[in-house]
């Protein structure tokens, strides 16, 4: 492999055996474990899983936003343009934050402060990161906010957030969060909190956006129809580990982790007969308090065999190399 | 009703409140202003006719209701030992009251917002608790105690400051503020603890918001954080707090004001209670009722002012805002 063909192909970022710890009333506890996954530029992993399986404790980690009781493992590497994001200082990493990653909040109700105009709060990195003047700055957050169709924009700036609907909020969100041309778009649920309407609405221009600009996107979502469409590649995540990595194509028709099928079986379908019981998992996922031994997800699988409650089933691919899946007893076939 | 409308019954009826029970009070006191004027040899007589002069024999009711409506034209009525318009007496006494309160509270919050904005960031760190339990024990020494001891301290062992005595800002503010610091200094040591207790644990709340989350994203400092994005919506109880301790103190620090030999609003006050000079009394306690309304009325607007919600919710002036 030539040198320039290498630079095209470098990832992203890579992430290498991510792990969590939590400290939890003395204890300490691994709520995310063993994650690595590549992605590259212009590309978009998403992320599913039930809550709190880890997805935005992984995300959080990466921009070291973790709360102060959790902290990222030692032997975990995350390389961002070349940096390991888990050993930059504060002041380092706060130069990536923003201008490098940006990240975008599931609840745009609460993650703009309710005391400062919206106008300020998208100058702020632009002043910040990018020095720009007051005036500059203002302009360039009114041309921010018309991209994110925030009509009225030369108005909207100097609105406060709690004069905007949610839909309006999340766009202004996603405004601050492409304020500095990032190269890596972490949106943590970014639909979840919004009306159904809206949130087809906020996908396309997050899809927009990243095709205009060839950013790298991380969707987090526990909407395995939004992963399919939305996404390049899909990473399930269980308990804290990610348990199938699998082109957004071929998640509904060729996964091979039996938790990803009962995922995709408990979704609502519109032709079976109505008042058909849902598919619920069996089962609760396992709480982060006590140890795992095996497959976490083997006391709710009907596939589970002895080996499945033994040993942790490692990461490993087919021969592809495209799709990564973490199961002692896959799914053969593909799915009916 | 329109806001102010709202305001204008509400500082009516303070007012009515507090001016009837103080007269009604003082009457129960025994002994009355003619004993004083009198003096001790003065026959029964002599007194009597003092009473009678000053209309001291009349009836309680009609002595207040005469008091009201001399307060309705703009006459606050003289003082029945000096003869002094109670106006008078309170205005000279009030740039005393003012000054101090406004040097107590400055010292109050240069001490209380780092410390609050700092324990509330770092809280259980060792310079957390070390403030933690050092603010307490200062808080639960008395303020006399804490008077003498700085009298003590500054006056006495260093000699730095004088130890009373008042020098107006006219005459030489060097001398004046130099007069100013210990009495303010033992006032502000008690009361800015409260002040950083309260912004601390807002501050701790505050700092667990998801747009606090948003902003460090946006990779700002903390200083950047902490002042701009975390201090304005964490001052909710600190203002309130501020305001009670303002209104406090414009009825005057009574007992700092005696250590200190200050001429403020306390002294006069409690001077007037002791000659059962009620004129005087009522003066005062009308002036102070009137400046609690007013500052509470200026804690009401600084909440619109820390939070654009209030202004524009609809709530109006007297909506308490939100607080967690």
């Amino acid at each position: 492999m030539t040198a320039s063909k290498d630079a095209v192909q470098a990832p992203l970022l890579r992430v290498e055996n991510l792990g969590v710890l939590l400290q939890n009333e003395g204890r300490v506890v691994r709520v995310v474990d063993a994650v690595s996954f590549r992605l590259k530029q212009g590309e978009t992993l998403g992320i599913v899983g039930e809550s709190g399986c880890g997805k935005t404790l992984l995300c959080r980690s990466l921009l070291g936003l973790l709360p102060g009781c959790a902290a990222v493992a030692p032997d975990a590497k995350a390389f961002f343009d070349g940096k390991d994001l888990f050993r930059l200082s504060e002041s380092s990493l706060n130069k990536v934050r923003a201008a490098g990653i940006a990240m975008i909040f599931q609840d745009p109700l609460s993650s703009l402060n309710p005391v400062m105009t919206i106008g300020r709060q998208i100058c702020e990195p632009l002043v910040h990161h990018l020095g720009m003047t007051a005036r500059k700055a203002r302009s360039r957050a009114v041309e921010l906010l018309h991209s994110v169709g925030v009509s009225g924009a030369e108005q909207r700036v100097d609105h406060y957030p709690h004069q905007m609907s949610g839909g309006m909020r999340q766009r202004v969100a996603i405004a601050i969060a492409l304020s500095c041309g990032p190269k890596l778009l972490i949106a943590d649920e970014p639909t979840t909190a919004l009306d159904v309407t809206v949130q087809a609405a906020i996908l396309d221009l997050l899809m927009r956006v990243q095709a205009g600009s060839k950013t790298g996107m991380i969707l987090v979502t526990h909407d395995l129809r939004v992963a399919a469409t939305r996404t390049h590649e899909v990473a399930v995540m269980y308990a804290g580990r990610i348990v199938e990595r699998i082109s957004a194509g071929a998640l509904f028709t060729h996964m091979r982790v039996p938790y990803t099928r009962a995922l995709v079986d408990a979704i609502p379908k519109m032709d079976r007969p109505p008042h058909a019981p849902l598919h619920a998992i069996e089962g609760r996922p396992p709480g982060p308090a006590g140890a795992i031994y095996g497959c976490a997800f083997a006391p709710r699988c009907d596939r589970a065999i002895e080996k499945c409650r033994a040993r942790t089933p490692p990461m490993r691919s087919d021969r592809s190399g495209r799709h990564w899946y973490a199961c002692w007893n896959p799914i053969q076939e593909p799915a009916p | 009703m329109s806001a102010l409308g709202k305001r204008a019954l509400h500082l009516f009826l303070v007012v009515f409140a507090a001016s009837s029970v103080t007269f009604l009070m003082v009457d129960l006191l025994p002994g009355d202003a003619a004993y004083q004027i009198a003096g001790d040899t003065a026959t029964l007589e002599d007194v009597q006719a003092i009473r009678e002069e000053l209309g001291l024999n009349r009836s309680l009711v009609l002595r207040y209701m005469n008091w009201l409506a001399d307060v309705a034209r703009g006459d606050l009525g003289v003082s029945y030992l000096t003869r002094e318009p109670v106006r008078e007496a309170i205005m000279a006494r009030l740039p005393v009251t003012i000054e101090l309160m406004i040097a107590a509270q400055l010292i109050a919050l240069v001490l209380s917002v780092p410390a609050g904005i700092y324990s509330g960031y770092r809280p259980r760190s060792c310079i957390d608790r070390i403030l933690g339990s050092t603010s307490f024990a200062v808080m639960s020494i008395p303020v006399f105690v804490m008077a003498l001891v700085l009298i003590y301290l500054f006056a006495l062992k260093l000699g730095w400051l004088p130890a009373t005595g008042y020098v107006p800002l006219s005459a030489d503010p060097v001398a004046n503020i130099r007069s100013m610091l210990l009495p303010a200094l033992s006032i502000a040591l008690v009361e800015w603890v409260p002040l950083m207790r309260v912004l601390r644990s807002d501050m701790i709340d505050t700092l667990h918001e998801d747009y606090i989350l948003m902003a460090r994203s946006k990779g700002l400092p903390t200083h950047t954080i902490l002042f701009r994005h975390a201090l304005r919506p964490s001052l909710f109880t600190l203002v309130t707090l501020f305001g009670i301790q303002v209104g406090h103190l414009i009825g005057g620090a009574l007992i700092v004001e005696t250590i200190f030999a200050l001429p403020g609003i306390g002294r006069l006050l409690i001077g007037a209670i002791f000659s059962r000079d009620i004129i005087v009394v009522q003066g005062c306690i009308l002036f102070i009722a009137v400046a609690y309304v007013a500052v509470n009325f200026l804690v009401d607007i600084s909440y619109t002012l820390l939070d654009p919600r209030i202004r524009r919710g609809g709530g109006g002036w007297l909506t308490a805002p939100h607080i967690r």
